[in-house]
């Protein structure tokens, strides 16, 4: 396996040239450095005070909290970045916990905007659209990403102009990183950089738009259905699937007393390992059989109804069917087409 | 320390590892170089350089995956129009490598992360809970799981290959 893995990698040889190389550039610039300029820090502390002093009636005002430019928190942008989150990956997701990642990045999104718009780091225009038209030029002449495109417009209601926009959005944020780095001319690891740039602006942001920011996670919050935790009951000896060995699928009584998954995530995984080939069969998309993503979600089951009709399949696709009423009662506050 | 020693000795190897948690060169690039910066930076006594080493580029990896650089590839990558290095990674797992390596890079990151500690960086399954800070029951239950997954993802001889390492 090591071996297999090894092959995977390469040698990479020119990569551990180039970091090994900056690694002892950075090393000796940590070592020696500081003595060469020992002397030299005092002088220019004092030469830039004294240049601070003469520019500083020509400046502009500083910046005052009436005039700081904060960017609004855009509820549209966290809206699809959740719910592509939710139906793009290879599983399905709470809502809670894709409300919580995008909440993250989202605040962080409009951190970075006011942050650059407070450092003045221009936005390459250019170079996102010129991103975005390779983007969609791709999806325009590859017929799987055509269909997964499309299938997640249509479930998610969504023009394709509202999701270029999203695709903009995005792709400006990591622009302005890009022209942070660049104009600073900053040396050593770019993600060193990178990590510092976030930092502070979430720091500058959390500090001037921290009440936005509350009302907003409070709000956004408010789309998750609370629900009492399940306890664990015994499997009911009349589930089909109960023949087999189960014991992942823990079942709960919810408040209608139905069953549902007390870790509906684990189904697809269980799924795959109980009855690999079955799902093999019915996946729309041979070249991503295990990806029981969300988006095929009922192209898998309607698969699945069809092999119920052939007989040697039968037992074996009732069974996933009795699993996939139990899973999709689990998920349904999460995702509309399961109701 | 031996900060030189450690360059010349480690650095194509955390590289490899980190390249297998990221699936992207210039990332793992940009990572190890943030290990090295840290390494360089720490006031640590390391006792096992090379346990140190790599927990510190699990650390990172997990970090870039977490970040707004990964989020952006994924944006692309999950509706297919993947490009750049990520891209031309791809291609080359689809076309030139093992079955085995392609089934490992399509597993779930859990099982994926398992798989690569185990096998790649040889570390047993306390060592894996430890740099995870995961139960050992945990670590064990994905490694199972991990080489379930695998085994329905490859064919018969490649399997016989695998298994017959243990």
């Amino acid at each position: 396996m090591k071996n297999e893995l090894d092959k995977l990698t390469g040698p990479m040889h020119e990569e551990t040239k180039r970091v090994q190389q900056k690694a002892m550039e950075q090393y000796y610039g940590h070592k020696y450095g500081r003595r060469k300029f020992r002397w030299g820090y005092p002088v220019v502390i004092v030469l830039l005070l004294c240049f601070v002093a003469m520019i500083y009636p020509l400046q502009k005002p500083e910046e005052t909290a009436s005039n700081l430019y904060i960017e609004p928190l855009d509820e549209q942008y966290f809206l699809i970045a959740a719910y592509t989150e939710q139906y793009n990956q290879g599983q399905f997701k709470k809502l809670a916990d894709v409300i919580e990642n995008n909440l993250y990045f989202t605040i962080e999104r409009s951190a970075l905007l006011t942050y650059a718009k407070h450092k003045n780091i221009k936005i390459d225009h250019e170079l996102i659209e010129k991103n975005i038209e390779q983007s969609l030029s791709y999806i325009e002449n590859n017929s799987l990403a055509k269909h997964k495109h499309e299938k997640m417009l249509q479930i998610l209601n969504l023009s394709n102009d509202a999701y270029n926009d999203f695709l903009i959005k995005t792709a400006t944020v990591n622009t302005i990183v890009e022209s942070f780095i660049e104009e600073q001319d900053l040396k050593g690891p770019k993600g060193k950089h990178i990590a510092q740039f976030h930092q502070e602006a979430r720091q500058f942001y959390y500090k001037h738009a921290a009440k936005e920011i509350e009302k907003f996670e409070r709000d956004q919050r408010t789309r998750v259905i609370e629900k009492t935790p399940l306890v664990e009951v015994p499997t009911p000896e009349t589930f089909r699937f109960a023949e087999k060995d189960h014991k992942a699928l823990n079942l709960g009584l919810n408040d209608e007393q139905q069953y549902e998954f007390i870790n509906p995530h684990i189904t697809f995984d269980y799924i795959w390992g109980t009855y690999g080939p079955l799902i093999y069969e019915a996946a729309p998309f041979k070249e991503y059989p295990f990806h029981f993503e969300p988006l095929f979600y009922m192209d898998y089951k309607r698969n699945i109804e069809q092999l119920a009709l052939q007989s040697k399949w039968r037992d074996e696709a009732l069974e996933v069917l009795e699993i996939l009423e139990i899973f999709e009662r689990s998920y349904k506050d999460d995702y509309p087409f399961l109701q | 320390m031996d900060f030189e020693r450690l360059v010349h000795t480690y650095t194509n190897y955390l590289l490899k590892l980190s390249f297998l948690y990221v699936k992207d060169r210039q990332a793992a690039e940009d990572i190890v170089q943030d290990v090295w910066l840290k390494v360089m930076l720490s006031k640590n006594e390391i006792t096992n350089e090379k346990s140190y080493l790599v927990q510190i580029t699990v650390n990172q990896c997990k970090d870039y995956l977490k970040s707004w650089r990964y989020k952006k590839v994924r944006v692309i990558d999950v509706l297919g129009f993947e490009r750049g290095t990520s891209q031309q990674d791809e291609l080359i797992i689809l076309e030139e490598k093992s079955a085995v390596g392609k089934a490992v890079w399509q597993l779930p990151f859990k099982y994926r992360e398992i798989i690569i500690l185990y096998y790649y960086d040889t570390q047993t399954v306390r060592d894996i809970a430890f740099t995870l800070k995961l139960a050992e029951g945990t670590v064990k239950t994905r490694l199972i799981k991990a080489r379930k997954l695998l085994k329905e993802q490859l064919n018969e001889s490649d399997w016989e290959v695998l298994n017959s390492e243990e």
